[in-house]
């Protein structure tokens, strides 16, 4: 019967949703297409909205995983998406983000506690929102480790319970990610914009401190940029 | 560091095991310094996602055409693979979760903004749940957020305790007869349930279940005025 003819007999009922939901599911877990459209097309107005509800649900709470095709993979949407992944782990590809956050899980140190014990020892225990700023970037792979002095290495490898020639080590093949330069960046770092420092406090549980004032490198830029 | 890496068959077993494995693995490879392994696994757990978020975004934005459904669900499995380091401990179930929230706040950001749009991937190096929330994809998963984003069906589903669910999926999803939902439900949940699942508290959970969507659905297409 066309969709014509049983249009003009009777109207769609919720079976009929039932009906294209149940065609849609076996077509899916048949290794059809995925596209819903041309079911969503047989019915109208809430029908139609109750259909795509229900096939929503269905791919979300019921619809098997796709096994491992290497095939298949090829060409795919999926690949392209780790492509883009790919890209941002490998930027980040030296050892030491994945080691500072290692070796901080492992002493159940959180970000912003070790930021406020990291500006302690380095004795700028004022500039606090600085140091998180710089850690930050340092636990993303974000800033060159030759623009890092001696002293937050041994301060760092302190807190963190191993040495400094260890976390040099693991920062040898750290390379800054794509969007910071080189090492002329880490040398006239600029402040951290506001809101970013806006971001970190609030993260830390800190009150705002405003504009960053410094215009001109101050210690923490030395200790972090300096070299 | 004891990490050993996997071929692609050995992955795909592990994936169909558990996906929880498979997520440890990928954080693991990570914290080891073993890009290229994370991301031969990252390659499995997308492509696991992938019809069904494609199925998810061609669902919601079909009309647009199947290059842009194609890049918004490439956005949302990007961003949910970067993501992946916050679900270390967590259930499958919260992963599978967060990938279609975030395909749905990509759906999203196209009808607002009209176009696919780049977005910087946050990567999650596995910071621990204390600092959960600290990047935008962590935020994603921030459950009071994830009410706001709730589809219409996860609205009526969410409000359902956990063997109710069990009814809706079995009824709806795999077309069994009432009473081997009952059956399956009472095997599965056995003491769990006060009183024995019956053919015809199936059908009542189905029904209200109905009535509940077509309210929502209801909602949705008429959305209560603003007071202002």
């Amino acid at each position: 019967m066309s969709f014509w003819l049983r249009l003009m007999i009777r109207p769609w009922t919720m079976a009929d949703v039932d009906r294209l939901l149940r065609e849609y599911i076996e077509r899916f877990e048949s290794g059809g297409s995925a596209d819903p459209s041309d079911f969503l097309a047989r019915v109208e107005g809430r029908d139609r909205n109750r259909l795509s509800v229900l096939i929503e649900g269905y791919l979300e709470h019921s619809a098997p995983a796709q096994d491992w095709d290497a095939d298949a993979f090829r060409g795919s949407v999926a690949e392209k998406a780790v492509a883009r992944v790919a890209e941002s782990w490998s930027e980040t590809a030296g050892q030491l983000p994945v080691e500072l956050v290692r070796l901080r899980n492992e002493r159940e140190i959180t970000r912003a506690d070790l930021v406020g014990r990291l500006a302690d020892s380095l004795g700028v225990s004022g500039a606090r929102e600085k140091v998180a700023f710089y850690y930050h970037r340092l636990e993303r792979g974000l800033l060159p480790a030759e623009g890092i002095s001696a002293k937050v290495w041994e301060a760092l490898a302190n807190l963190l319970g191993t040495s400094a020639e260890d976390l040099r080590e693991a920062a040898s093949s750290a390379r800054p990610a794509a969007g910071a330069a080189g090492p002329a960046y880490a040398r006239t770092a600029p402040p951290p914009p506001a809101a970013y420092v806006e971001q970190l406090n609030q993260e830390a549980g800190m009150a705002s401190p405003g504009e960053p004032a410094a215009s001109e490198p101050d210690e923490v830029d030395e200790l972090f940029t300096g070299g | 560091m004891n990490f050993r890496e996997r071929n692609d068959a050995e992955l795909g077993k592990l994936a169909s095991e558990s996906e929880e494995k498979l997520i440890a693995y990928i954080v693991a490879a990570r914290r080891a310094g073993r890009s290229d392994a994370a991301v031969q696994a990252a390659r499995v757990l997308a492509f696991r996602y992938e019809r069904r978020i494609r199925g998810f975004v061609l669902n919601r934005l079909g009309s647009k055409g199947r290059a842009v459904c194609d890049e918004v669900a490439e956005m949302a499995l990007a961003g949910a693979i970067a993501s992946v380091g916050g679900f270390e401990g967590s259930t499958a179930g919260e992963f599978r979760a967060f990938v279609f929230r975030i395909a749905g706040r990509r759906i999203a950001d196209y009808h607002r903004k009209g176009r696919v749009e780049e977005e910087p991937l946050e990567v999650d190096w596995g910071e621990g749940e204390q600092e959960r929330g600290a990047t935008a994809g962590q935020k994603e998963a921030d459950p009071l957020r994830a009410v706001d984003d709730a589809s219409v069906f996860n609205q009526a589903f969410g409000e359902l305790n956990d063997s109710h669910k069990l009814v809706i999926c079995l009824v709806r999803f795999y077309d069994l007869p009432h009473k081997k939902v009952a059956e399956q439900v009472n095997r599965h949940f056995g003491s769990q349930l006060n009183d024995p699942m019956s053919e015809q508290n199936v059908n009542k959970i189905n029904s209200r279940f109905d009535k509940r969507l077509g309210e929502l659905l209801a909602e949705a297409d008429d959305p209560p005025l603003d007071d202002g």
